[in-house]
């Protein structure tokens, strides 16, 4: 190892002249990234693991296709998300309701009044009402508000235009205020 | 030209925006001022920044599955998605790669006390490739950029002749390198051979036997092929299905079932050609796999010149590159004359859709 701390774009040039075990550095260092973002968007950690894991192998074999001066990490959150939406499909095409680890990603819908009233943390609602928004909706508010990914970024992830991510994150911003109305207002 | 129908973002939205930064002109000014003054716009955008902390500090749950662990899983899974690893077991790989290490130090020491040999013709239409990302352990660095790698299977090893074939090769993009035409040719030839080959009516890549839907969708420079010395073709399983004469640079984008393709003939600054191939599987959004070769048409005369096999459909070549992403399609040089003899068609693609294999 030449650095004690190597930045991407040296792990990545030395993975390409055959240094697996810089891959693995990159690997660990974007690892609770990875999986924080499919567990987002998947709900539980086993299959935000499955889907991180998944992104990293493919990240390795599409080496070839990374664009030098890109940054390493939106490269391959992009790959995370995309993993993780093809988990979402095909859990819908077999009519898989999304699991859950904890009450705090439980959909909404499925809470007590009591219960909800009980949660009564913003945080926790969050994550519970974010399950619930449309696929879109939640991606672009997901990687926007929690991975800071520039509007033009995710229009690119989505296959969108930039105006329509805009109303996507309009949409879920709205949409979150309606529903979280009794502890936003409550907190203001 | 602004569609009439379109309609501007309502206010609601264009607080959002403002909000993102993303508001420009006259309506960021008008905003500018309601945040300040409007208490339904103040409202709103402090909600939205109270959703934004809550979004930011809400941590996933940490994954206690201990870090070697989770590297195990990932290389398992990298060799799992390399054909040639699945292909090879490990310890023939160990023997091929003791044995590619002798031949390499053998070849060094004729080139060494010969110096450099006039090119010599090859068989150029090996079979197999560098598998992308292949192994985590092992050989292939899945990428541009790295330097050729050499690996022989125990059968050129007892074959050392077989050194004389010479393809200058690269797996470097921005810059191409020179390598030992040797080294090059038993690098190119090993991983040739290593390649799996596909059972009849396997369909583990877009090149799947039947009516599989083959389409051009776009080329560029693409020229009557009667008119160049040299034709390039796409070649599945020994028949062509795209053919344009070949003048660098062109290009030429085909999807085979929902697969898409795109191979690109160009010249770099010493004078050799280059041939590059990209893959992007069904369903994928970004390019999934991309393989680069540098090579002189001269490297393959017409001593060198052989069939790939009896009944070959081809049966002149000047130099072959198995496509990245398929295990049946071959982008082949072929002297056009040749090519006719064959009885194949060298009419430049158009785009229109050519007639599935």
């Amino acid at each position: 190892m030449n650095s004690p701390d190597p930045d991407d774009n040296t792990l990545i040039r030395r993975t390409r002249e055959g240094d697996i075990d810089a891959f693995g550095v990159l690997a660990l260092r974007y690892r609770r990234r990875a999986t924080g973002l499919a567990y987002r968007f998947v709900g539980n950690v086993e299959d935000a693991r499955d889907v991180s894991q998944d992104a990293f192998a493919k990240a390795y074999a599409s080496l070839g296709s990374y664009r030098d001066g890109t940054r390493f990490d939106r490269w391959l959150l992009r790959i995370v998300a995309n993993g993780a939406r093809d988990m979402l499909r095909a859990r819908s095409r077999r009519g898989v309701r999304e699991p859950v680890d904890s009450i705090a990603a439980l959909p909404a819908d499925s809470l007590t009044p009591d219960r909800a009233a009980e949660l009564g943390d913003l945080k926790s609602r969050l994550a519970a009402e974010l399950s619930l928004l449309p696929y879109r909706q939640r991606m672009a508010f997901v990687l926007h508000e929690q991975e800071d990914m520039p509007h033009a970024e995710i229009a690119s992830l989505l296959d969108e235009k930039v105006g329509t991510v805009r109303w996507l994150l309009f949409r879920a911003r709205e949409q979150l205020r309606d529903r979280l109305s009794d502890l936003l207002e409550t907190d203001e | 030209m602004k569609w009439p129908w379109k309609r501007a973002p309502s206010r609601e939205q264009a607080l959002s925006d403002y909000f993102d930064g993303e508001l420009r002109g006259r309506q960021a000014r008008d905003i500018d001022e309601a945040a300040s003054s409007d208490p339904d716009a103040i409202g709103r955008l402090a909600t939205y920044e109270r959703l934004r902390e809550a979004a930011r500090s809400h941590a996933a749950p940490r994954d206690e599955l201990p870090d070697a662990a989770y590297l195990a899983e990932v290389t398992r899974r990298i060799e799992a998605s390399a054909p040639a690893s699945r292909a090879r077991p490990r310890a023939r790989w160990a023997l091929a790669s003791v044995s590619g290490l002798a031949l390499a130090a053998l070849v060094a020491v004729i080139w060494r006390a010969t110096g450099p040999a006039p090119v010599a013709s090859r068989d150029a239409m090996g079979q197999g490739v560098l598998a992308p990302g292949a192994s985590m352990s092992s050989r292939a660095a899945p990428t541009r950029g790295a330097e050729p790698s050499v690996q022989v299977d125990e059968e050129e090893a007892r074959a050392p002749e077989r050194a004389a074939v010479v393809v200058a090769e690269s797996l470097r993009v921005a810059e191409a390198p020179t390598p030992t035409p040797e080294l090059s040719a038993a690098n190119s030839t090993a991983r040739d051979r290593d390649r799996p080959s596909e059972a009849p009516g396997q369909t583990t890549d877009a090149g799947a036997t039947g009516d599989v839907k083959d389409s051009v969708l776009a080329t560029s420079g693409v020229v009557e092929a009667k008119f160049l010395p040299y034709t390039l073709q796409i070649v599945v399983d020994g028949s062509p299905i795209h053919s344009v004469g070949l003048e660098a640079p062109a290009s030429l984008e085909f999807a085979r079932g929902e697969a898409q393709y795109t191979v690109s003939v160009g010249r770099v600054e010493d004078g050799r050609w280059s041939v590059t191939s990209e893959y992007r599987p069904a369903g994928e959004l970004l390019a999934g796999e991309r393989r680069e070769r540098y090579f002189r048409l001269a490297d393959a005369d017409d001593e060198g010149v052989t069939t790939r096999e009896p009944g070959a459909s081809f049966a002149r070549f000047r130099i072959a590159q198995p496509l990245v992403g398929s295990t049946r399609l071959y982008a082949v040089v072929v002297t056009t004359t040749d090519a006719r003899k064959a009885g194949q068609t060298t009419l430049p693609v158009k785009g229109s859709a050519d007639a599935p294999d």
